[in-house]
């Protein structure tokens, strides 16, 4: 770059006001000694401020049309920290069936180290998970209940016992299902974290976890969302036709 | 409005109040409105894009950190929403000039038309200034209405166009001279004499 390129440049800023005092004195001393700096300075000065001159004011129904489609906006601003636990509630169909296929590959999982278990084994787990999703959430977190509707081809009791373990930690995942017999869920966004129910989810899983959802509607919050995570949330719900409550 | 009140505000928009915007929106108007108006080049336009711009800031309000000023970001939302009807403006050129039912459609790059009660006493002037505007490459028009509508200073058209600050200047610099040569070119700028600072430029 130039001398005189470095001189435009500083031109340019002094009339933005972007340059120091120090440097506004230099540049001045500099311009009183050069005359093809002084002519620029003079182009620069009568073209500064052209981009904004002339322009009309705002139509005056900006203001009121834009306040029209916010109060449209189907949920008001961010409300913080607010996240709803749902109580248990008796489990839907497709809620039980993955429930099965869950806690039954962990039962799988428990009974895989005892060898001696024939093919049956895992069908008649999973005919005891069936059971057992059926039953209330609220049975359902005894021990009792799978016990009782084991099937006669069970007689030894390290499979029920194991049958225990995994009926217990089922336990957790039951909330997520708990919501589709009930209230609607609510997302929120917190920065670029997706968050169902408090859960964190990665954005890949989203649609699968709409999908239980349904068409019922969701709850959406904000909390400090990034915007381009809370417009990509807002286009799937969209696209799902979810209802934003 | 003070940093400090505008901050007020955003937080009464975000605990649920939606009329608490409005104030924002009547502070900001003329800026965003006229920034949308030197970019897209007609006034049907910029009241839409201005429009959007102000309820895309409403609902990504709670993404607004504060670090920047409030208008600043509220600018930078603007300029990407212009971007965005440029961008769908050139991809949906139309074959012929005219719809099915005589009305005239728009023309892909930035639209001259200005409505005939808008034209000044100076019209020429005015005409000839916007004429130039528009003249400019895309990225000169870009900074230099951020600049000097929108009133951002070199930082912060280097964060808002993520760019250095040697390119802001240089920038700013090009699209200015560009802009001279251009009223010169169409006749209607005569550059000053040196030694005569405040005589000549342009008719304005």
């Amino acid at each position: 770059m130039t001398d005189h390129a470095v001189y435009e440049e500083q031109i340019c800023a002094m009339l933005d006001g972007e340059l120091s005092a120090e440097e506004e004195a230099s540049l001045r001393a500099h311009l009183d000694g050069c005359e093809a700096c002084r002519a620029f300075l003079a182009a620069m000065e009568a073209v500064h401020g052209l981009a904004a001159k002339d322009l009309p004011e705002a139509p005056a129904d900006l203001a009121e049309t834009v306040m029209e489609r916010v109060r449209a906006q189907a949920k008001p601003q961010p409300k913080k920290g607010k996240v709803v636990r749902f109580p248990y509630k008796p489990l839907a169909a497709a809620a039980a069936a993955a429930l099965v296929l869950w806690a039954g590959s962990g039962l799988l999982g428990a009974l895989r180290p005892k060898g001696a278990m024939s093919s049956a084994a895992p069908a008649a787990a999973s005919g005891a998970m069936q059971a057992y999703s059926v039953a209330t959430a609220d049975e359902a977190a005894e021990e009792e209940a799978p016990q009782a509707s084991e099937p006669t081809t069970y007689g030894t009791n390290s499979v029920a016992e194991n049958a225990g373990a995994p009926m217990f930690d089922a336990a957790a995942p039951m909330e997520e299902f708990a919501r589709d017999a009930g209230e609607a869920p609510t997302i929120t966004i917190r920065g670029t974290q997706i968050l169902l129910d408090g859960e964190s989810v990665a954005p890949e899983e989203l649609p699968e976890a709409l999908e239980a959802v349904g068409k019922k509607g969701v709850h959406l919050e904000y909390e400090d969302a990034d915007a381009e995570t809370a417009e990509a949330v807002e286009a799937l719900l969209a696209q799902q036709e979810i209802p934003v409550l | 409005m003070t940093s400090q009140e505008e901050r007020a505000v955003i937080e009464r928009v975000l605990s649920g109040d939606a009329e608490a915007f409005e104030p924002l929106v009547r502070e900001h108007q003329t800026n965003v409105y006229r920034l949308a108006l030197r970019l897209l080049g007609n006034e049907a336009d910029a009241a839409d894009a201005a429009q959007d711009a102000f309820v895309k800031a409403y609902t990504s309000l709670g993404s607004f950190r504060g670090e920047s000023r409030f208008g600043v970001w509220l600018y930078r939302l603007t300029n990407n929403v212009c971007i965005d009807y440029l961008r769908r403006r050139r991809e949906s050129v139309p074959l012929q000039t005219e719809s099915d039912d005589g009305e005239e459609t728009e023309l892909p790059l930035p639209d001259e038309r200005y409505s005939p009660e808008r034209l000044a006493e100076r019209a020429e002037d005015v005409r000839a200034v916007r004429a130039a505007l528009a003249a400019l490459p895309p990225d000169c028009r870009e900074i230099l209405t951020l600049r000097e509508i929108g009133g951002l200073s070199y930082e912060e058209l280097a964060q808002t166009l993520h760019l250095e600050l040697g390119t802001v200047r240089s920038r700013l610099n090009r699209a200015r001279k560009k802009l001279c040569d251009e009223l010169v070119r169409s006749g209607n700028f005569s550059p000053p004499s040196p030694s005569n600072k405040g005589k000549g430029g342009a008719r304005a």
